[in-house]
């Protein structure tokens, strides 16, 4: 074949250029540091780096994000949780001190209020913030666990009525017969001015009896008077446990002023009840609780009195419901939504809030697919029952007191008896005084008792709730630490995929460089020459 | 006894020869880089021998130049052009994808769509999730969801700028042709009268063959040149008049040059009205022949070039315009006509997903192009078949407007597509698939929105009425931008949901959804407390997080978003993998041609090009011969001196 000049030229110069673009490759990857540079040149690897990218972004979010927002949160959780059980402790051992000399204990008033105070402590260790964001309320984050004087006269710029700012309906308790205690109240105890007119009048010892109900103590004392529903307001449904047999949610309706028996698969079937409660503010009014079917609240105690046929219905029912109104709240109460469900109808703006969910679950994704459970709910771990216990405590402590003042002025009346000359009418009032006493203060050991049993559970509830956080924050250290390994491995298989191994490429740039090199040289010698030379 | 003076003659003939022959040389080394120039060749040969009535017998004479010749194998000639062709096509393919894939990139040096969507949408996401409350997470939310939709608004503009240029490119392309068939068309001519007088026009030659390379590099070329034959002879033998017919042919067979006869080609921009595609932005020209008004398509499955890479690049939509057949027969001269889908899609739903037809636009049934003002489209609620109507059928013309109805009855069964089939992942592909996923993304988002759930299998009425936080969202969470009227239109699926029928007046419905268009509800960018986190009371459950939970799993789970087989989150993967494939195909078959032309170019080069050595040799060599026969003169000189002036004297 005939070879001419251009035919050379145009080969060394497709041959060299060819060098030249595999040396600027080379050059870019070593100056990038990246195997491929347009994903065109090696698709394969260019989208498998994409995919490492992606990967390694969503690790790092989980990673300093969401993982350790979660452990801030539970750490601060499981503080708080830390200082509730120290209270609930000390609540504890406050009880048992009472009880093993009660008569040690010479300032009633001041053992009171170190108590309430205590209770007052134990709620408010529920408004710990996150960020924020409170702690114990479920997705309420901006709601606070107890009433604060700042949501009263937040609430009273906008309140249908300002003398009641809050107004919660229909706030559903679900019992179950362990919620039964024994309860009892006295009657016929002698009125202060019977005590006056002891000279005059004698008080028969007979009279003041002690009457043995039962009782199922609601949340919250002080609630209202008068028990009617607004519009909407009646009732509510929710869901309670899975029914064993037929594995759906058992369903249960609350109603107001009503006391609702359920078994076990949600219906009312075969049971007694539902009652309507009679309304009362004092316990005697619930002197035949004993005998007729009936059921009392007293509003002010908040208790649900009733007797043994009462009862022994009861004890046959899995679910018992009722729904009270309260409007009656002070700061430092605890809020009832974040317990039951309710309505709250006293603002004006937003008409009716309905609170129908208490158990609510704040998940965080940990990681791709894994969300956990991060929050605490306040039910679970600050129960109403703290504040009751000593609410009884203090009402027991009052009929002491009251017993005793009593006891007190008719001892004095016996000791003058130039001024009581009745001595006989006094010393039977002064016996039925003593007897009130007597049962004033077997009420009182009764409540000690009882409240030590209690705090001990309460104590044990806030203890679980503890044990159950410091299993999610061991959780997360699991989780976080495999993040960390898995972030590890997969930004070493995309440096793997995505860079390249500098040795290597030095070697080929120096070895393109050499081919380069010596292309141009033999060219240069090939294109120099000609026959002219020669000539 | 030949005449005393003959060698004299023979010396002379030498001499004129080889100082012709010097200047064939000189002439070839002129031209050793012009471009296109076939090396010449001195033809010459022994003159005719005197019969001397000798003993001896005849007598040489000297040497005649016959003709000046050019070297030149057509048959390289061929196999180059066809080689152009493929390079033209390929070139174009690599100039616009590695354009393509610049844009759609995503490393460390630029931000795409991953940075965009699986960091920054993610993370925010993430993050509402976690804390759905605060004004931070949410305006952060909105902030990054109001990014990704700007990135599909930009990629979408510069799409369609690069279709606007591949358009003027084409115009361009189209000029070029008809220059270079007007140049052909007169160097013909001249040819032909050059060589009638019987000698070669080499150097016109040339110019020819360097236009017809040129024109074979923008579309396919066949040249044929028969002698024009002189028909004056009755003796059954051919006798050429030394002229020829040069017919160059374009594209399976279409003449552009007949003689000295030329045909243009002209472009004329397509009625905004009936686009081929949707997305087409305006003026996209059509080619057709000015002469007959005929259609001019380069993009027959055997043909190359750059105008067809070009129109490839264009109008590419991967082979697949909406089509399917005709479902029942129809009569000449209905305006109307059923067609049953039948493309992949399995439900209307995906059918809108990737639908890419205009409101109006043009139609081709059973190969005969028609234009159609509106459509509708249903799906059979027990038999899932998919069938859309189209109206307002009129024959395409090319420009004007032709009476409405079909020229000619239809059978059942007749083939329907919708704008043309294109096969190239071009520019319509890319803007499809952008379109296929923000309708996706749009419609799951808009409805967890509103209903509190995504998931499109059945399409029953809304879970739960809105609830929102804060209050009740009655627009859609994205909305589109109108493009004449700059309106926000609102989107809402149950144009499709409720009666599995759509028509191409429902603003409401996704198929009006563009990547182009699409837009955060700008209301919501105002109030971030205007979209939903929760089912729940949001007023109450700040934390509560059930509808972003269900958002994210728009990113992950493919079983809510399913973008071609793949999670939302991997478009790019996706999308980048058709571009990063095509990028790869353009380069290698463009190196594969570079390689070829060079070859090629070689073996032409082998016969027509230069060599400077062999000039020199040449030039040393006539030098010789030219100095030899001058001393033959020089001898017989000296003869001559001695015959006349001294011999006998």
């Amino acid at each position: 074949m005939r070879v001419t000049n251009k035919m050379m030229s145009n080969n060394t110069q497709y041959n060299i250029n060819m060098n030249k673009a595999y040396l600027d490759e080379l050059s870019q990857q070593q100056a990038t540091q990246r195997k491929v540079i347009n994903p065109s040149d090696d698709p394969v690897t260019a989208i498998r780096g994409l995919r490492f990218e992606s990967s390694l972004a969503s690790i790092t979010q989980y990673l300093e994000r969401n993982v350790s927002d979660a452990i801030s949160w539970t750490d601060i959780t499981q503080t708080s949780i830390d200082k509730a059980q120290e209270l609930a402790r000390e609540m504890s051992s406050e009880y048992s001190s009472a009880s093993s000399d009660f008569n040690k204990v010479s300032d009633r008033s001041a053992y009171l209020d170190n108590l309430k105070a205590l209770a007052k402590e134990f709620y408010q260790t529920g408004n710990t913030k996150n960020d924020n964001r409170y702690l114990f309320t479920g997705y309420r984050t901006s709601d606070s666990l107890t009433f604060s004087e700042k949501d009263i006269e937040e609430r009273k710029l906008e309140a249908v009525n300002t003398s009641a700012p809050f107004k919660y309906e229909c706030i559903s308790e679900i019992f179950d017969k362990e919620d039964v205690e024994s309860y009892s109240f006295l009657k016929g105890a002698m009125k202060e001015s019977d005590v006056d007119d002891a000279n005059n009048t004698a008080y028969s010892e007979t009279s003041v009896k002690n009457i043995d109900v039962f009782r199922i103590r609601l949340a919250y004392d002080d609630i209202d008077s008068s028990q009617t529903a607004s519009t909407g307001a009646g009732s509510t449904t929710q869901d309670v446990a899975t029914d064993a047999v037929s594995g759906g949610k058992v369903s249960l309706t609350t109603t107001v002023k009503t006391l609702t028996l359920y078994n076990e698969n949600g219906t009312s079937t075969g049971l007694g009840g539902p009652y309507t409660v009679n309304l009362i503010d004092n316990d005697e009014d619930a002197a035949s609780a004993a005998t007729d079917k009936a059921v009392y609240l007293n509003y002010k105690t908040g208790n649900l009195i009733f007797g043994d046929d009462v009862r022994s219905e009861i004890m046959e029912a899995a679910h018992i419901t009722f729904g009270y109104n309260k409007s009656s709240w002070d700061a430092g109460d605890v809020k009832p939504e974040h317990y039951f469900c309710c309505y709250d109808t006293g603002s004006a703006s937003k008409g009716t809030i309905s609170y129908m969910d208490y158990q609510q679950e704040i998940e965080y994704n940990v990681r791709s697919g894994q969300s956990l459970k991060i929050n605490t709910n306040a039910r679970d771990l600050f129960d109403l029952g703290v504040g009751r216990a000593v609410d009884d405590l203090e009402e027991a402590l009052n009929a002491v007191s009251e017993a005793e003042a009593k006891v007190a002025k008719l001892q004095e009346m016996l000791d003058d008896p130039v001024k009581y000359e009745n001595t006989d009418k006094v010393q039977m009032c002064f016996n039925a005084a003593q007897k009130e006493l007597d049962y004033a203060n077997q009420r009182l050991e009764s409540v000690i008792s009882a409240n030590i049993t209690s705090s001990g559970k309460y104590y044990d509830k806030v203890n679980l709730a503890g044990t159950s956080c410091g299993t999610t924050i061991k959780r997360l250290e699991i989780v976080k630490n495999r993040l960390v390994d898995n972030y590890t491995t997969v930004e070493t298989q995309a440096s793997e995929n995505n860079n390249v191994q500098l040795t290597d490429v030095v070697i080929d740039i120096n070895e393109a460089n050499m081919v380069y090199t010596s292309a141009l040289m033999v060219t240069g010698k090939i294109a120099q020459q000609s026959l002219l030379n020669y000539i | 006894m030949p005449s005393q003076f003959m060698g004299l003659m023979i010396g002379y003939s030498g001499l004129s020869t080889y100082q012709a022959t010097l200047n064939v040389v000189g002439n070839n080394a002129a031209n050793v880089e012009t471009e296109g120039y076939s090396r010449q060749v001195m033809n010459q040969k022994a003159s005719d021998a005197l019969r001397t009535y000798t003993g001896y017998g005849m007598a040489g004479t000297g040497v005649t130049a016959v003709s000046i010749d050019q070297l030149r194998n057509t048959y390289y000639d061929l196999k180059y052009r066809n080689n152009q062709a493929d390079l033209g096509r390929y070139s174009v393919h690599k100039a616009y994808m590695t354009q393509i894939e610049d844009y759609f990139a995503d490393d460390t040096t630029v931000d795409g769509f991953n940075t965009l969507y699986t960091e920054n949408f993610f993370n925010a996401l993430e993050e509402l999730n976690d804390d759905p409350g605060t004004e931070t997470a949410r305006t952060n939310f909105l902030g990054a969801a109001k990014s990704i939709m700007e990135y599909f608004n930009n990629m979408s503009a510069k799409l369609s700028d690069m279709q606007t240029s591949l358009n003027q490119e084409v115009k361009s392309q189209v000029e070029r042709i008809n220059k270079i068939a007007q140049e052909i068309a007169s160097l013909n001519q001249q040819i032909n009268v050059i060589e009638l007088a019987g000698s070669a026009a080499n150097e016109l030659r040339d110019q020819r063959n360097l236009l017809v390379d040129e024109l074979s590099g923008i579309v396919d070329v066949e040249v044929t040149e028969v002698p024009v034959l002189d028909e004056s002879y009755t003796d059954g033998k051919q006798h050429s008049l030394g002229t020829t017919r040069f017919t160059l042919a374009i594209s399976n067979g279409n003449n552009l040059v007949e003689g000295y006869r030329y045909n243009t080609l002209e472009c004329v921009e397509r009625s905004n009205t009936y686009k081929n595609s949707q997305m087409d932005v305006d003026g996209i020209y059509d080619i057709y022949w000015s002469g007959t008004g005929g259609e001019f398509s380069p993009l027959a499955i055997n043909l190359s070039g750059s105008l067809k890479g070009l129109l490839e690049l264009r109008d590419g939509n991967n082979d697949y315009a909406l089509g399917g057949t005709v479902a029942s027969d129809a009569a000449a001269g209905d305006t109307s006509v059923t067609m049953t889908y039948t493309g992949r899609a399995e439900s209307l739903k995906e059918v809108i997903n990737e639908l890419n037809i205009g409101a109006a636009g043009t139609i081709t049934l059973s190969n005969t192009k028609y234009t159609y003002e509106s459509w509708t489209a249903s799906e059979d609620s027990s038999t899932g078949a998919i069938t859309f109507t189209f109206s307002g059928l009129a024959p395409f013309v090319k420009e004007g407007s032709a009476t409405a109805g079909i020229l000619r009855s239809l059978d059942e069964g007749d083939s329907v597509v919708v704008g043309k089939n294109v096969d190239y992942q071009g520019i319509p592909y890319y803007q499809t698939q952008m379109n296929n996923w923000v309708r996706q993304f749009a419609y799951c988002i808009d409805k967890i929105q509103k209903y509190g759930d995504s998931s499109y299998s059945n399409y029953s009425s809304p879970d739960y009425t809105s609830n929102l936080y804060g209050n009740d969202m009655t627009l859609s969470f994205f909305q589109w931008k109108d493009r004449v009227s700059g309106d926000m239109i609102d989107l809402n699926e149950e144009a499709v949901d409720s009666d599995l029928s759509i028509s191409s007046t429902d603003t409401t419905a996704y198929f009006n959804l563009t990547a182009a268009n699409v837009k955060v509800n700008p209301n919501i960018i105002n109030d971030v407390g205007l979209f939903s986190t929760t089912s729940s009371d949001g007023d109450v459950n700040l934390s509560d997080n059930d509808v972003v939970s269900k958002m994210v799993e728009v990113m992950t789970n493919k079983t809510t978003m399913d973008f071609r087989g793949c999670s939302s989150e991997e478009f790019l993967k996706v999308v980048l993998s058709d571009i990063a494939l095509g990028t790869k195909n353009a380069k290698t078959f463009t190196s594969i041609s570079e390689n070829l032309e060079n070859t090629i170019g070689n073996q032409k080069l082998s016969v027509m090009g230069v060599d400077d050595d062999e000039v020199a040799m040449d030039l040393i060599k006539f030098q010789n011969a030219y100095n030899l026969n001058s001393k033959i003169i020089q001898t017989m000189t000296e003869i001559y001196d001695r015959l006349i002036l001294q011999t006998g004297v």
